[in-house]
Order: structure tokens, then sequence, then C-alpha cells
């Protein structure tokens, strides 16, 4: 039999044990309970950084701008195409004297021999002696030119824009298949001198006389340009159908420039 | 004052007393024993104290981890090299390496960068909870050797990380 | 290293019993003076006529087996054999590059010796090409090859080029690229790169295991070696500029530190104390320093130590990790990453580490930054949107463009020429990396062939 005093003592001892029971388990545990949080000071000193938010980051102070890319290079401005002119002629040409040399005439008969000349009726079928300028004045190398005698030609603005177009027609084949060899190789034009025998072969090489749009970026690729200039030349020639006529006026096609550029 | 006293008098005659009662006390793990006495686990097997196996069965974990592209300890990384340090400094003999991880979704030399930084905060942790920086040497492994293996979130999360190595 | 001798015209022109056609001569270029250049006031005096025509497309080309005067044995083969190999070499660089749509040896009918420096033009029409190459193999007595190399334009009939090369029997290939090369540099502008050598870090083995061993070879996957034997993890080799030398970190005895490897002597030897954990290499352009990462205590910072040894100099001091790094191909500036403003970023600074400037404001994460040899970009990793893609910008900073689309894209490495980067390429998952390669324009992204998995691939130079 218990007494109230033995089941007293025994509750408080059960509680006091309990207590020493959880106060030895707990510093067994940890030990760290006891000691005071660690302080923050001493984590921040020895990590130099902790997160993302941290000291003023050393960036650079300079303007966006003055980064500018060193690729931006520039662009020449473009030379605007070349206007037919509209100023409309006001002294006619001289008629020009014919001291052709003997190449233009050989090449100009088979012309001549070609050309259907409707009822024109010249006669000038020698086959190696000098050419009739007077009859050959004035006449084209087009079929069904029927005039026998012309005013000499000039070279307005609406005839450059055809002889400009036929050209362009028949070489832009030849352009459309060159291969560019780089990243802002189309930013480059060539700018081409040419000089056309009157059957519209070549009659001297394609000379390059300069460029524009070049800079740091794409200068390797201009002698590429260059190519393909001469290679367009080399397979779309000769370049037929222009008139005879504006060959060798004042800025007639006898010798011309062009300025190529490879698509862009 | 004096009620404290009598208090703690009390506290004690019955503390004294509980070792009157009929019921044996709960068996109490006590801390381990500093000298070389030998721990039966009851399996048979036997672990020296102080020894890498020691370690880690002491110790919460022998691995912190971080969050991404961070080298900072959060609260379960400290509680960790809490109990690290506690056993480190039971064992003052003890050299250790603590090796730095980077997860597979950073750069190679960065990584090798961020893995000393998580190595070198483990040691500087346990150095200022005591233990001698002298016994702490760090190494980073950077990408190169990862835990988990595929490409996930909790992959990753597994391979950031600072394993702290027994080497003596 | 032996130098491939170039022969010049005249020695060619011995060879051939009749003299090649001569280049129409043209007046050098000028520029137009800026009188000229303004379209609206036209000159008074000519016909202007404004064309533009071109494509983007791969330049037809035509490459067939190189004749033999005289078939020899060589310990590469005979000469007939070699010279079908050699125009298989330069069939492969050309297509390769993405450049050029080509018929090689083995669909292009054979040609005969007299054709060399006679190119019959019209019996390539039916193939299209605009370009053709011819070239001759002769072995000479003294254990060496001579290979002749011509290039031909189709539609002006023109020889774009001559050249000729000596070189040891067995290094054939060799001439097969520098021909290449020759070819490729005259019909794109470009530099050349296809004689050059890339060292790397083959690897294999399970993910958390992997063995890693340095290895070399030449770009395109040939000649390939392994330099170590992958007991200890091999990072991030470098080629020196003089090719002699791979700088390298390796974690040797686990203490990763900076080795250096010398070809020759096949020996490798500690760059720096292994007392902190240094990475990251790279040479000089002059091959007399090493750029490298040292971390103290938790800071990693960017050293500079002679490549002979010695005491490092300190370049950066942030706190942040300042890593990666590479030298303009002039050695007076340097390009690195650090986390310094809270993320990894691209800054230039100063060869002594002055003026030190970010240049990526991308919104990305910028990392292994590398300069072209050309000096005109910097090459990039770019981390963002849960993939890294390899870019380039500017060395100011602006023009940033990305040229991979992949999920895990990195290390960069620019070829000789500055226009091809070649990278490693890891699948998800699995982590097995892969070397690529991919044209400045973001083209033509393809494997480089290696025997194992490759990572951080380092081009080395052009050959001499």
């Amino acid at each position: 039999m218990i007494s109230r005093g033995e089941v007293a003592g025994l509750a408080v001892a059960g509680i006091g044990h309990a207590a020493l029971f959880a106060l030895l388990a707990i510093g067994f545990l940890s030990e760290s309970n006891n000691r005071p949080p660690p302080p923050p000071a001493m984590e921040v000193s020895l990590v130099d950084k902790v997160g993302l938010e941290q000291m003023a980051p050393v960036v650079s102070t300079e303007p966006e701008a003055a980064k500018k890319s060193e690729l931006d290079a520039p662009i020449e401005p473009e030379p605007a195409p070349p206007e037919p002119d509209p100023k409309p002629v006001t002294k006619p040409d001289p008629p020009k004297p014919q001291p052709k040399p003997d190449a233009n005439a050989a090449e100009r008969k088979p012309e001549r021999s070609n050309s259907r000349a409707g009822g024109s009726g010249s006669g000038n079928r020698s086959s190696g002696g000098l050419p009739d300028y007077a009859a050959e004045f004035g006449r084209g190398n087009r079929p069904n030119d029927s005039r026998s005698t012309n005013p000499p030609a000039t070279m307005t603005g609406e005839a450059a824009a055809n002889i400009a177009s036929a050209i362009i027609r028949q070489v832009q084949p030849c352009a459309n298949r060159q291969v560019s060899p780089g990243p802002g190789a189309e930013r480059i034009q060539a700018v081409v001198r040419l000089q056309l025998n009157r059957d519209g072969s070549l009659a001297a090489p394609v000379q390059i006389v300069g460029h524009n749009g070049v800079d740091d970026s794409n200068e390797r690729y201009v002698r590429r340009v260059d190519d393909a200039v001469k290679a367009i030349f080399a397979s779309c020639s000769p370049l037929r159908g222009l008139p005879a006529e504006l060959y060798d006026v004042t800025r007639g096609w006898k010798t011309f420039r062009l300025n190529y550029r490879l698509k862009g | 004052m004096a009620r404290t006293k009598s208090g703690f008098l009390l506290a004690a005659a019955l503390i004294a007393l509980a070792g009157c009662t009929k019921t044996p006390p709960p068996d109490v793990p006590g801390p381990g024993p500093d000298n070389g006495t030998v721990v039966d686990n009851g399996g048979g097997d036997t672990i020296r104290p102080g020894s890498a196996e020691d370690f880690k069965r002491s110790v919460m974990s022998d691995t912190v981890h971080f969050a991404y592209d961070q080298y900072d300890l959060d609260a379960q990384a400290r509680a960790i090299l809490d109990t690290q340090a506690q056993w480190l400094l039971r064992y003052p003999s003890v050299r250790v390496t603590i090796e730095g991880h980077c997860d597979e979704r950073g750069t190679r030399e960065y990584n090798l960068a961020l893995g000393d930084r998580r190595a070198n905060a483990a040691k500087n942790y346990l150095a200022a909870r005591g233990v001698a920086p002298g016994r702490i040497t760090t190494i980073s492994y950077g990408k190169e050797r990862p835990l988990a293996l595929s490409s996930d979130e909790a992959s990753w999360a597994q391979n950031r990380r600072a394993v702290t190595i027994v080497i003596s | 290293m032996r130098k491939i001798v170039a022969i010049g015209i005249a020695v060619l022109g011995a060879t051939f019993a009749h003299a090649a056609a001569a280049q129409p001569v043209q007046a050098p270029p000028i520029q137009v003076p800026p009188a000229q250049q303004a379209g609206g006031a036209q000159e008074d005096d000519e016909l202007v006529v404004d064309l533009e025509g071109g494509q983007s497309a791969p330049l037809p080309i035509v490459i067939p087996a190189m004749p033999t005067a005289s078939v020899t044995a060589t310990t590469a083969g005979s000469t007939d054999e070699l010279g079908r190999k050699l125009s298989s070499v330069i069939d492969d660089d050309l297509r390769n590059t993405g450049l050029f749509r080509t018929v090689g040896p083995n669909s292009a009918r054979p040609i005969a010796y007299s054709e060399v420096n006679a190119p019959n033009y019209g019996s390539w029409a039916t193939f299209g090409a605009q370009a053709l190459v011819q070239g001759y193999v002769r072995a000479n007595s003294n254990g060496t090859l001579t290979v002749g190399c011509y290039l031909y334009d189709m539609s002006t009939q023109a020889e774009l080029l001559r050249q000729g090369f000596v070189v040891g029997v067995g290094d054939w290939r060799r001439a097969a690229h520098k021909c290449a090369d020759a070819v490729y540099s005259r019909l794109t502008g470009e530099g050349p790169y296809f004689d050059s050598q890339v060292v790397y870090v083959a690897e294999r083995g399970p993910k958390n295991r992997r063995i890693k061993q340095l290895a070399i070879m030449d770009y395109d996957g040939a000649n390939h070696r392994f330099l170590t034997n992958g007991q200890s993890i091999v990072l991030t080799p470098r080629l020196s500029p003089d090719q002699g030398r791979i700088v390298f970190m390796s974690y040797e005895d686990d203490r990763p530190a900076i080795y250096i490897y010398d070809m020759k002597a096949r020996r490798q030897r500690l760059l720096v104390s292994n007392v902190n954990l240094n990475f990251a290499p790279r040479f000089s352009p002059d091959g007399r320093w090493v750029l490298f990462s040292m971390a103290i205590a938790g800071n990693t910072d960017l050293y500079r130590v002679s490549a002979s040894g010695g005491t490092p100099q300190r370049l950066t001091t942030s706190p942040g990790i300042d890593t990666g790094g590479s030298y303009s191909p002039d050695g007076r500036r340097i390009v690195f990453e650090s986390d310094r403003s809270g993320s990894q970023q691209l800054y230039v600074m100063d060869a002594d580490g002055s003026n030190q400037q970010r240049i990526s404001f991308g919104g990305g994460r910028y990392a292994t930054p590398v300069w072209s040899p050309r000096g005109d970009l910097v090459a990039f990793t770019r981390i963002g949107g849960g993939a890294f893609r390899i870019g380039i910008m500017s060395p100011g900073g602006g023009g940033e463009r990305l040229l991979t689309e992949s999920w895990g894209d990195e290390g960069p490495s620019w070829a000789p020429n500055g226009r091809v980067l070649m990278f490693f390429r890891a699948a998800p998952g699995s982590g097995r990396p892969d070397l690529w390669s991919v044209d400045l324009t973001g083209a033509n992204a393809r494997k480089i062939p290696t025997p194992l998995d490759g990572s951080d691939p380092a081009w080395g130079p052009i050959r001499p």
C-alpha cells in the first residue's frame, strides 16, 4: 500500500527525473543551445561574398554609346544611281569623222551584213574595202532601220537608261551566279571601266578603277568582288542589241563606268 | 534568495531521491569517451573513434549543400557544420579535406573557382567554431565529380556541395 | 618543327614544257576620288551603269585527283594513290567549310599530267563549276614529296594561283592542307586555317568518374595521339604559339595545378607551386608568359607568370571570381570573366591589370572569353534561358550575336583565321561532350570526329 506521501514523493521524483533526463539529453545532443547564437559579424568577415546583394559593383561608367560595336563601321553613303541626263542637249555633237582602226571596220562588217536595213539598200558589202562612212553614219545595228541619214545621235537620259537596262538585263544572270565570299562583302562597290567593241565584246580587259564601301571588316573581300566583275563580263559577253549610233558619241557605250555590288 | 537556495536543495534532494524509486532510471546515453575505449553498437562491428567512419556516423552529415551559383551557408548547412565542428574539437589531431563541388550548369573554370569558394566557406565556418584552420585543406573539383547523374534540378541540387573528408 | 617549303613559280615552271598563260595586266585599283562618288553630280562624260547581283551559296568547285608524272612507291603509298588522297583531303577541307560545293576526285574524271597547267576547261562545263583545282605529286629521292597546286577561274579561264610544297612523305596531309588553304584564301579572302592542330581533352567513362586525357590532333581529326594516360584529371589545355609546349591543369597528386608539357621531350613540369589551387592557364601571344587564375582562401584572381616559371604577378584584386582571361593578338590587352558585379560578365583590361572595364551588358551571363586572332571579335559562352550558347561580340562590347543553339555549348576556341570557332557540345542527361565547329556566320555547325568524347578544345596556329 503506497502512502500519499510516497505518491507525492514519487511524482515529484518522477518529474525531477524527467527534468534531469531532459536536461542531460538536450545537453548531449546540442551543447550549442546553451551558447549564445553565433554572431553574424563573424560569418560576414570570414566569407567575402554572401549573396547577390553585395558591395557596389565595380562597373564601367562609360556611357553605353561609347561601347558601339567596332563592326558598326560607318557605311559609305551610297552613291546615287547615275541620273539619266535630264538636261536637254543643247548642242548636237558634231558629226564624228570615222577614221576607225581596221579592227573596228572588220567588226562592223559582219554587223552591217547582219542588219537587215529594210529598203535602205545600202550596198556596202565590200569585203575589205574602206567602209562607206557617209552611208554608215547614223546606221544602227538594229534591224528595220530604214533611215539612210540621221542627225548626229545624242545620248539622252532616256537612251542612257535604255542602254543601261539592256546591259544589266544581259549580265544579270552572270552577276547572280557570283558567290559572296563573306559577311560584309555586299557593302563593297567596285567601280569598273568597261570598253566595248561595236559588237558588244570587250575591247580591253575589265578595269577596276576603285572601290566604295570598304572598311576594316570587309577589306579582305575586295579581291573577290573584283574577281566577280571579271567573271561576269567573261561569261556574259558579248553584249548585244546596243544602238550602234550611240556607240561612240559623248556618253556613249563604247567606254563607260559600271558600279557593281554583290547582292545585299 | 533563501527561497531559491532551499528550492535548489529541495530539487537536489528530490533528484537524489529519484535514485530510491523502484523503477530503474532510463538508459541515458552519455558523451563518447575521449580515450580509446571501444563502443559496441550491438551489431558486432567496431569503429575506432576519431576515424573517418566514426566521423560519418557521429555528425549530422559530411556534406552541406548550396543554392545555384551561391556559396553562402544556410541554416541547415550551419547546423551540419556545427556537428562536424564538435566532432573535430573532440579529436584535435584529426585532419580533414573539404571538397567543393558544383553542378554542371556552370562553365568549367568558373566552377573550379566556385567550388573553391564553397570549400572555403565551410572551412571558415569550422574555423570560426574553433577548429584550427591548419587542420583543414580544401580542394575544388568544379563540376568534374558530380554525385547525382541526371540533368535536372534535383540532381543539380545534390551536386552543389562541400564534403568534409577525414584524411587521418 | 619542320617547315613546309613553298617553292616558287620558276621552279614549277621548269616542270612543264610550256609556260602558263600570262595574266592580263590590270591597272592598279585606285580609290575613286570623292568628287566622283556622289552620284548626283554625274561626270558629264560617261555613261554609268549600276549593277547588283550575287548569291550566298557554296561556290561550285572541281578537284580532280592529282596525277603523277611517274608512279613511284613511297612509305605513304604509291604516288598515284597519294595523288588521289591529296585531292580527297583538299576536297574535304573545302567542302567542310560550308562555303564550297565540291566535285572531288571520286566524281571528277582523272586528268592527264599535261593538263595540270593547261586545263581543259570545256570538259568541266557540265558540273557548273566556277573554279578548278589541279595539281601533281612527285616523290623525290630524299624521302620528300613535291606537290604542285594550281587554281583556275572557270569563267575567265585564268590561273588564279600556283604554289608548290615540299614535305616529308609522312607529312603528305600537310601538303594537301597547304594547297587547300591557298585555294580557300584566294576564293574567300579569309586567312588560312587547315594546316593546324587542336589540343583538347579526350574523355570517357561514367559521368561521376570521367577519365580525361590530353590529346592532340590535326584540326580535321587526323594524326590523333594521346599525351597523358588518364590517371589524373586534366583540364583546359592550350598550345603555345611556337607549338612546342602545352600548358594545362592537372589533378596530379590531388593537388590541382598548372603544368607545362614539352612536346619534344614528352615531359611535363609544374609551373606554379601547387599550394593554392591554380588553373585556367593560357600563353601570351609571344609565348613568354602564362596567364592563369589562382584561388587563395576562397578568392580567385588573375595572375601571370613567366612561361619558364617564377613568381606570379597579380593582375586583378576584386573580391569576385576573376578567371578565364585571353590576350588580344597584340598582347596589350586581356579579356576575362568576373562575377564582381554579381554575375559572370566580361571585362577588358590592359595587360598589366589596369583599366578594367566591363564590356558585356546583354542580359545573360558571360564566360570563357577568347580574343580572335585577328583582333576584331571576342567569342564567349553565354549562359541564359536554360542553355549554354556560343556567341561573339566586339572587344568594345557591342554587336553581340549568338552562333549556336543547343543545351550545352561551351568553351569556344578560334581557328587561326578568326573565321571559324571550335567548341564542345554536351548532351543533357549523359553530359557526354563532343567537339564541334561553327562558322562565324552561325552556319555550318558540324561535329569533329574524335576517337572518344571530347572537351576543352584549343585550336593552335597555322603550322609553318
